[in-house]
C-alpha cells in the first residue's frame, strides 16, 4: 500500500522543483515573450554544478583523495554516505553553498547564452536553447570526472544525519518550498510591477517598445539572468534529492513537461504555473507510485504518463484556451485608476466587463 | 546652420535596393515650432521619420540634435531607443499598441527611468508605488482631455479605429519630450477629437515650449497651428515656406493633383 505521509512529501518535493522551474518559465516565455525550448539545459547545468560541489568540494574539504574517491565508485559512495550520516554542519553548509554557486554560474550562463541570439526572432532563440541542451547532456556524458554515461551517485541530502528518514525529507522539503515560495513571489511582484508591464508590452511588440525607448536586449537578457539562475537552483535541488545525477535525467522531454505545465495553467499567470505544476507532478508521481502496484507484467504504468498529460493537455485547450488561470491586468494600477476617477467623480463605464 | 535649430537633417539620402525613397534630403527643424511635412503618398516621410528614430540608419548624411546644453550631436545610426532616450519621442502611422495592455497600460509604458522598470525596484513596491499613481493620475487627466475615460481599462482591440490612432499619439504625449515625431495623428479622427488634438500639440508648444514634426496629410488642419511647412516629393525636397506660402505654391499643387 501507499504510505500516504512519504507519498505527500515526496509529491510536494517535485512539485516545488518544478513549480520553480514553471514560475520561471512563464516569468521566460508567457510574460517577456522569450521561448525558451532549453530549460533543461539549465536545469542540468545546475543539477550538475550541485552534484559537483556537493561530492568533489565536500571531499576535498574533508582531505579525501577525490582522485581516488570519485562519486561514480563504490569507495566514493561508501565514504560519502558516511560524511552524509556523521558530518551535519559540512554538509548543510556545502549544500547551500552549491545552491548559491548554481544559481551565479547558471544565470551567467544563461546571460551569456542569450545574449547574442535575443535580437533575432523567437524561434531561432527556441532553437539555440534547445540545441544547447542536448549539447550540455553530450558533454555530460563524455566527461570522465562527471562520470560519463552512468552519472554521479551518492550526493549526499543535507539532513540524512537526522536518522528519520521522514524528518530529514520534511525539513527538505522546508528548504525547497520556500526557495519556491520566494520564487514565487519573486515573479509575481515583477508581473504586477512597471517592469512587468514593460516585459508584456516587450512580447506583444519589441519593435513598438524599442521605439519608446526600452532597451529590449538588455532588458530581455537581464530577466533571462534571474530565471536560468533560479532554474539552475531547481537542478541543485533535484540532484541532492534524488541522490544522483546521470545525462539521461536531462532530455528534451524534461523541458516540454514544463511547458505542458505552463500551457495547462495559463502561460502568463504565476499562480497558473504553481497549478499547472502541482497538476502534472501530481500524475506523475502517482504512475510512479502506481507502477509497482499494477504490477509491470504487461506495461508499465509509467507509460500510462505522456497519454495521460496528453489527454490533459487537449481538454483544457478545449475549454480553456488560455490555461486555467488567464492573465490579469496587474491589479496595482487598475486600483489606482478606479481612485483617479473615483477623484474627478466619474464611474468607470465599460471598466470590469473586460477584466471578468 | 541656423542656431535656434534643435534638429538638422543634412543631404540625408535613403536607398531600398533601387528605389530612391529619400535623396538628399535637408531639413532644419527650429527649437520650439510645430513644423509640418506634408507630401503625396510614396514620397519619403515615414522613412524620413525611420531614420530619424533609429529604425533605420540613412545611406548618405547626417542628423544632428541639439542636445539640452545646447551642442549639436551626431545621432545618425543611433538605436531606436537610444534615439528616444535623447528626448525624441515618435509615434506610428499604423497604430502599434501592445494587444495585451489596456488603454492605460499602453499610455503608462512611454514615461522613462520609471523607478518600477529595473529589476531591483520592481520587487520593493515602496519605491514605485508613488510614481506609479502619479503616471495614472497623468493618464487620466489625458483621456479626460478627449472625454475617453471610459476606455481607460479596455484594450486595444476593443477600440473604434479613431480611438486606437488616438491612443497611439496619446501614448507619445504621456511624457515630455523635447522633439516629437507625429505621423499622421489626424488620420481616422473625427473633426472635433482633431481639434481637441491640435489644441493640445498647440498648448504643449506654446506653454512647455516643445517642438513638433508631424506629417499629415488633413493639411488644412495642420496650416491652422503649423509655423512653417516642408514639403517632399519623391524622396526630395520639393519646397519648404509658411502654410500661407506653401499652399500658393504651384509645384506643391502640381505635385499633389497632378499637370
Amino acid at each position: 500500500m501507499i504510505d500516504v505521509l512519504s507519498f505527500a512529501i515526496h509529491w510536494l518535493t517535485y512539485f516545488t522543483i518544478y513549480a520553480i522551474l514553471a514560475i520561471t518559465l512563464v516569468l521566460e516565455a508567457g510574460i517577456s515573450g522569450i521561448t525558451n525550448f532549453g530549460k533543461v539545459a539549465f536545469f542540468g547545468l545546475g543539477a550538475y554544478i550541485g552534484a559537483v560541489v556537493n561530492t568533489y568540494t565536500l571531499l576535498a574539504l574533508l582531505g579525501y583523495d577525490v582522485n581516488t574517491y570519485t562519486p561514480f565508485t563504490a569507495q566514493g559512495v561508501s565514504v560519502l554516505s558516511k560524511i552524509a550520516a556523521s558530518e551535519p554542519i559540512i554538509v548543510i553548509m556545502i549544500f547551500f553553498m552549491s545552491l548559491a554557486i548554481s544559481f551565479v554560474i547558471t544565470g551567467l550562463f544563461g546571460r551569456l547564452l542569450i545574449y547574442p541570439v535575443i535580437r533575432v526572432g523567437a524561434g531561432f532563440v527556441g532553437f539555440t536553447l534547445l540545441s544547447v541542451g542536448e549539447i550540455l547532456r553530450a558533454i555530460y556524458m563524455n566527461t570522465h570526472f562527471l562520470g560519463g554515461t552512468y552519472g554521479m551517485f551518492g550526493i549526499p541530502q543535507p539532513f540524512t544525519w537526522l536518522r528519520s528518514p521522514v524528518l530529514s525529507a520534511l525539513c527538505y522539503l522546508a528548504v525547497t518550498f520556500s526557495i519556491f515560495l520566494s520564487a514565487y513571489i519573486l515573479v509575481s511582484r515583477i508581473h504586477e510591477s512597471p517592469l512587468g508591464r514593460v516585459l508584456r508590452a516587450i512580447r506583444d511588440d519589441d519593435v513598438a517598445a524599442l521605439f519608446l525607448g526600452k532597451d529590449v536586449p538588455r532588458i530581455k537578457s537581464s530577466v533571462f539572468f534571474l530565471t536560468s539562475g533560479l532554474s539552475g537552483v531547481a537542478g541543485a535541488l533535484y540532484a541532492c534529492y534524488v541522490g544522483s545525477v546521470n545525462p539521461q535525467m536531462f532530455v528534451v522531454l524534461v523541458t516540454f513537461n514544463v511547458w505542458a505545465m505552463i500551457i495547462i495553467g495559463g502561460s502568463s499567470s504565476p499562480m497558473g504555473a504553481v497549478l499547472g505544476a502541482a497538476l502534472l507532478s501530481l500524475v506523475d508521481r502517482l504512475l510512479q507510485y502506481a507502477t509497482p502496484v499494477i504490477g509491470g507484467v504487461l506495461f508499465s504504468a509509467d507509460y500510462l504518463r505522456p497519454i495521460f498529460i496528453g489527454c490533459i493537455m487537449i481538454a483544457i485547450l478545449v475549454k480553456k484556451p488560455m490555461g486555467l488561470l488567464p492573465e490579469k491586468p496587474p491589479k496595482i494600477t487598475a486600483g489606482f485608476l478606479r481612485k483617479a476617477l473615483e477623484e474627478i467623480g466619474e464611474v468607470n463605464e465599460g471598466g470590469c466587463d473586460t477584466c471578468d | 546652420m541656423k542656431e535656434d535649430a534643435i534638429l538638422v537633417i543634412n543631404e540625408v539620402s535613403k536607398y531600398f535596393e533601387g528605389l530612391k525613397a529619400l535623396s538628399k534630403v535637408t531639413i532644419e527643424i527650429p527649437e520650439k515650432c510645430i513644423v509640418g511635412l506634408i507630401g503625396p503618398n510614396g514620397s519619403g516621410k515615414t522613412t524620413l521619420f525611420n531614420v530619424i528614430t533609429g529604425f533605420y540608419p540613412p545611406d548618405e548624411g547626417k542628423i544632428l540634435y541639439k542636445t539640452l546644453s545646447g551642442i549639436f550631436v551626431d545621432i545618425t545610426g543611433l538605436n531606436p531607443h537610444e534615439v528616444f532616450k535623447m528626448g525624441v519621442i515618435r509615434t506610428f502611422q499604423i497604430p502599434r499598441l501592445f494587444p495585451s495592455l489596456t488603454v492605460l497600460e499602453n499610455l503608462l509604458i512611454t514615461p522613462l527611468n520609471q523607478r518600477g522598470e529595473s529589476v531591483v525596484n520592481s520587487l520593493r513596491r515602496s519605491k514605485w508605488l508613488r510614481e506609479e499613481e502619479e503616471l495614472v493620475h497623468r493618464a487620466v487627466n489625458l483621456l479626460k482631455t478627449f472625454n475617453r475615460l471610459n476606455i481607460a481599462s479596455k484594450y486595444p482591440s476593443e477600440l473604434s479605429i479613431g480611438d486606437i490612432k488616438l491612443i497611439e499619439t496619446l501614448r507619445g504625449l504621456m511624457t515630455p519630450a523635447r522633439l516629437y515625431l507625429l505621423d499622421e495623428p489626424l488620420a481616422g479622427l473625427d473633426l472635433h477629437t482633431a481639434r481637441s488634438l491640435l489644441r493640445l500639440i498647440w498648448k504643449l508648444n506654446k506653454n512647455h515650449g516643445l517642438t513638433f514634426l508631424i506629417v499629415e496629410h488633413r493639411v488644412d488642419l495642420l496650416m491652422e497651428i503649423a509655423d512653417f511647412i516642408y514639403v517632399l516629393h519623391n524622396g526630395s525636397l520639393l519646397a519648404s515656406g509658411t502654410p500661407g506660402e506653401i499652399i500658393n505654391d504651384p509645384k506643391v499643387v502640381r505635385a499633389y493633383i497632378g499637370e
